[in-house]
């Protein structure tokens, strides 16, 4: 089995919207408006002037400095008017060219890239892309590859097609209409039969079923951007997201990474902080972007690079860019040029491609060309090269041909399919949506649905209809009941894991059954009810709170006060009470704060703040009400006892709380695994001070490091002066008689020795009295 | 005692991570098991636990390797 991607998943712009797919996106982060005047920066002052009059500068105006240039050009182009005025001097090439750029929702594409779309629309790409380059509408991305540019055509020449990347304006972007190629595909005239067209609802299905599985099981990736083989094999071995599409016309392969792909462009799976794992998005997603899916989808697919629709082998796997991205855009927009009841024959279609751009199949840009006919530069066929003609057509180009309408396009929604009569060619067009999509039709109507389109069983498994499913009510059944098959028939599974899902989602359990009972043709089954029922009051038994918020009041009385007026407004969500003083909040933003007076208010995702007071006895340790934390009165009782709750002031919110250190609370914490250079670091922490030497005294006394004490009867020596005291340690006859030196003038003298230092003063001519 | 229109002093705790149980017992299983017992810094009451805030995945999983299927509140 073919492996699931193992490229990296796109991720999102900061702005929260799906990031456009990789390789059409531009890799650096800057604002596309940003980027386009940076772009214009590298232009010489003589090109940014040519650009600046072409747009309509007077010519003997103001001089244009070089510097300023960009500026201009960048602020010319946000105003509406002026790029509709210059949208209107453009030719069909041109314009084509900034359709391409309007439906794939890119600011930035290779030059190989374009050229290639706009080849196979029939355009002559170099003056397509040289005109809208002296207009200013695109520019030329910065690269050590050109240096400055001074001339526009020669840039294009000098750099490389597949590296060269031009950058639109934002404004262009959303000022351009998608225009219609003149060149319209050969009309089918014959009878058409077995006309099919596809509900487009499997890519939701299939982004439902992966959006559960990464929801039950993130996916982890390697440092190197791919993912854990595990995680992979997880995706490939599961039936709901490796299974063949039922409906498909052209089977494609590797669909997990089809899925997993598109999933990554729309946002459904996001990278977590971390970048190790990618994340299920929150069921939020569904509701907010349910209705678009269909076009996002759409605008996802035509720009996919990692995967493509004909199978790659390990050695087809290059750095180059892929080359079917502007293939499939191209496409659809040729197709476009028929009328709303026209059909083109597939066959006619690649005969044609042959004709016109003979490189129309290839897959990478660092292909040769499969003509023979070696492309000049990296993917930009030249106007020259021999045609391949109809009889020339490749079995490639027929397969790649038919697997982006048949096998992709088909089950997007974007094309029917038909085959002619008598020759049983098979035929296409497209539908609303895809003409929705290229912004060329009005919004497709509604399709019409079946209310009640579900069956379910008291095993609990529930079939689906697709005739009454809309990407709303997938997103929604995604939420609670696991996809377990998907195929013209619909299974899926009610599980307690599928349960819990829809509830930690948001649903509640009796939401959860009225949405089952609503589209159910048959009363719900009582086993499935109860269960549900069950399953949702188990949940409620342990909660865990990511980031809770608690409000500590001064007494009980006080907190239940707060109780009684948080009741009486139905708006607000009903806090729970905690302990005897404190209230739990899921939500702070319906904390009454007008009826509060906040004291203080600590964040605990910020480290700890010193809290602790060391009073003057060293073992005593105070609270400070206003900064301490629920975290420090459980880390002091691992070693210090509560000594007393006194009555708290007026307004305060509660009494300081004390709590003594004694030899038996310090054993009790030593005896459970607290050592000394914790105790240590908790002072350093919580008091902002070291270890006071009472408890170091007591710690010490616990690690039994001082020695037995002994006690002596000793006689204090009070001396007029230091300088005799000094004389008296020093002198041979003295000096061993005398004790410790208490001061600058006392000194100790043991009880025995006050006899021979009488003596030895008496030989110094000095008299002492013993009181 | 305290007026009723005044406006109560309080001390807002922001951002804590916590189980809540709905029976003691509950509480004392999970500080029963080590491998959850661990991550648990505090007891503010009989049923709720204060917890290390950055190894919620790790607690959650824990639960659920309890058998139960804890509500998650981010």
């Amino acid at each position: 089995m073919a492996s699931a991607t193992n490229s990296r998943p796109s991720t999102r712009l900061a702005d929260g919207r799906a990031a456009p797919p990789r390789d059409l996106a531009v890799t650096s982060s800057a604002k596309p408006r940003l980027a386009f005047r940076t772009a214009l920066e590298r232009y010489k002052g003589a090109c940014l002037a040519a650009i600046r009059l072409a747009q309509g500068a007077p010519p003997n105006g103001s001089r244009i400095r070089p510097a300023g240039n960009a500026d201009e050009i960048t602020e010319h182009l946000d105003q509406p008017s002026a790029v509709h005025a210059l949208l209107a001097r453009l030719g069909i090439g041109s314009r084509l060219a900034l359709s391409v750029f309007a439906l794939t929702e890119t600011r930035s594409i290779s030059l190989a890239g374009l050229t290639h779309a706009l080849g196979i629309l029939g355009a002559e790409p170099g003056p397509a892309i040289v005109r809208l380059l002296e207009l200013g509408l695109l520019a030329i991305e910065p690269s050590l590859e050109l240096g400055p540019i001074d001339d526009l055509q020669s840039a294009l020449q000098r750099g490389s097609p597949a590296r060269l990347r031009l950058c639109i304006h934002p404004a262009v972007k959303t000022g351009v209409r998608t225009a219609r190629p003149d060149l319209a595909p050969p009309k089918v005239t014959g009878l058409l039969r077995q006309m099919r067209e596809a509900d487009g609802l499997e890519p939701i299905l299939r982004l439902g079923a992966l959006w559960q599985r990464v929801g039950a099981e993130p996916l982890r990736q390697t440092q190197h951007g791919t993912l854990f083989k595990r995680d992979r094999d997880r995706l490939d071995l599961d039936p709901v997201l490796a299974g063949p599409i039922a409906d498909a016309l052209k089977p494609l392969s590797r669909l997990p990474a089809l899925w997993l792909e598109l999933a990554s462009h729309l946002g459904l799976i996001e990278p977590d902080p971390s970048g190790e794992r990618f994340l299920a998005a929150p069921p939020e997603f569904w509701a907010d972007n349910a209705v678009h899916l269909p076009q996002m989808i759409a605008t996802g697919w035509m720009g996919l690079q990692a995967w493509q629709e004909l199978e790659t082998t390990s050695s087809d796997t290059r750095l180059s860019a892929s080359a079917l991205p502007y293939l499939r855009i191209a496409l659809l927009l040729w197709l476009s040029a028929l009328g709303d009841s026209e059909w083109a024959a597939v066959g006619d279609l690649a005969s044609q491609l042959s004709d016109r751009w003979p490189g129309w199949d290839r897959l990478w840009f660092d292909e040769p060309d499969p003509s023979g006919t070696a492309a000049k530069r990296g993917g930009a066929p030249s106007a020259r090269v021999r045609p391949r003609g109809r009889t020339e057509v490749g079995a490639r180009g027929l397969v790649l041909l038919e697997s982006v309408l048949f096998g992709a396009a088909y089950p997007l929604g974007l094309v029917r399919a038909a085959e002619e009569q008598g020759s049983g060619r098979k035929v296409v067009q497209l539908t609303p949506l895809g003409r929705y999509v290229l912004a060329l039709g009005p919004t497709p109507p509604p399709r019409a649905t079946l209310e009640r389109f579900l069956f379910v069983q008291p095993n609990f498994e529930v079939i689906a209809y697709r005739q009454g499913l809309t990407p709303q009510l997938v997103g929604r059944l995604s939420q609670f009941a696991w996809w377990s098959h998907v195929g013209s028939a619909l299974e899926l599974k009610l599980t307690r894991e599928s349960i819990v899902h829809g509830l930690d989602g948001g649903f509640s359990a009796q939401a959860l059954l009225e949405s089952l009972t609503k589209h159910s043709q048959r009363a719900l089954p009582p086993g499935v009810t109860d269960a549900v029922k069950n399953w949702a009051s188990r949940r409620e038994r342990v909660t865990y709170y990511a980031a809770a918020t608690l409000i500590e009041f001064g007494s009980s009385a006080e907190r239940d006060l707060a109780l009684d007026f948080w009741a009486a407004s139905d708006a607000l969500a009903a806090p729970i009470a905690v302990a005897e003083r404190f209230l739990l909040v899921e939500d702070e933003q319906t904390v009454p704060f007008e009826r509060l007076r906040l004291i203080s208010s600590r964040d605990y995702r910020r480290p700890p703040e010193t809290c602790v007071v060391v009073e003057p006895d060293g073992v005593t340790l105070a609270l400070d009400p206003a900064r301490s934390d629920l975290l420090v009165e459980a880390e002091l009782a691992r070693f210090a006892d509560l000594v007393r709750a006194q009555q708290p002031e007026q307004g305060a919110v509660a009494a300081p709380r004390r709590f003594a250190v004694t030899a038996a609370s310090l054993r009790r914490g030593t005896n459970r695994g607290l050592s000394a250079p914790q105790i240590v670091e908790w002072f350093a922490r919580r008091t902002g001070g070291e270890v006071p030497p009472a408890v170091r005294l007591l710690l010490a006394a616990k690690t039994a490091r001082i020695p037995a004490l002994k006690a002596a009867r000793m006689l204090v020596l009070n001396l007029p002066t230091p300088e005799i005291l000094d004389g008296l340690l020093q002198h041979p006859a003295t000096g061993p008689l005398l004790g410790g030196r208490l001061g600058p003038t006392n000194v100790s003298i043991a009880d025995d020795r006050t006899g021979p230092l009488q003596d030895a003063l008496k030989e110094l001519g000095i008299e002492l009295e013993i009181l | 005692m305290t007026s009723s229109t005044a406006r109560l002093a309080v001390k807002l705790h922001k951002n804590v991570t916590l189980v809540r149980t709905s029976e003691l017992v509950l509480a004392e299983e999970v500080l029963a098991r080590k491998s959850l017992a661990r991550w648990v810094v505090g007891r503010l009451s009989e049923t709720v636990l204060l917890v290390q805030p950055d190894e919620a995945d790790a607690v959650i999983e824990e639960l659920r390797r309890m058998g139960h299927t804890p509500r998650v509140v981010r």
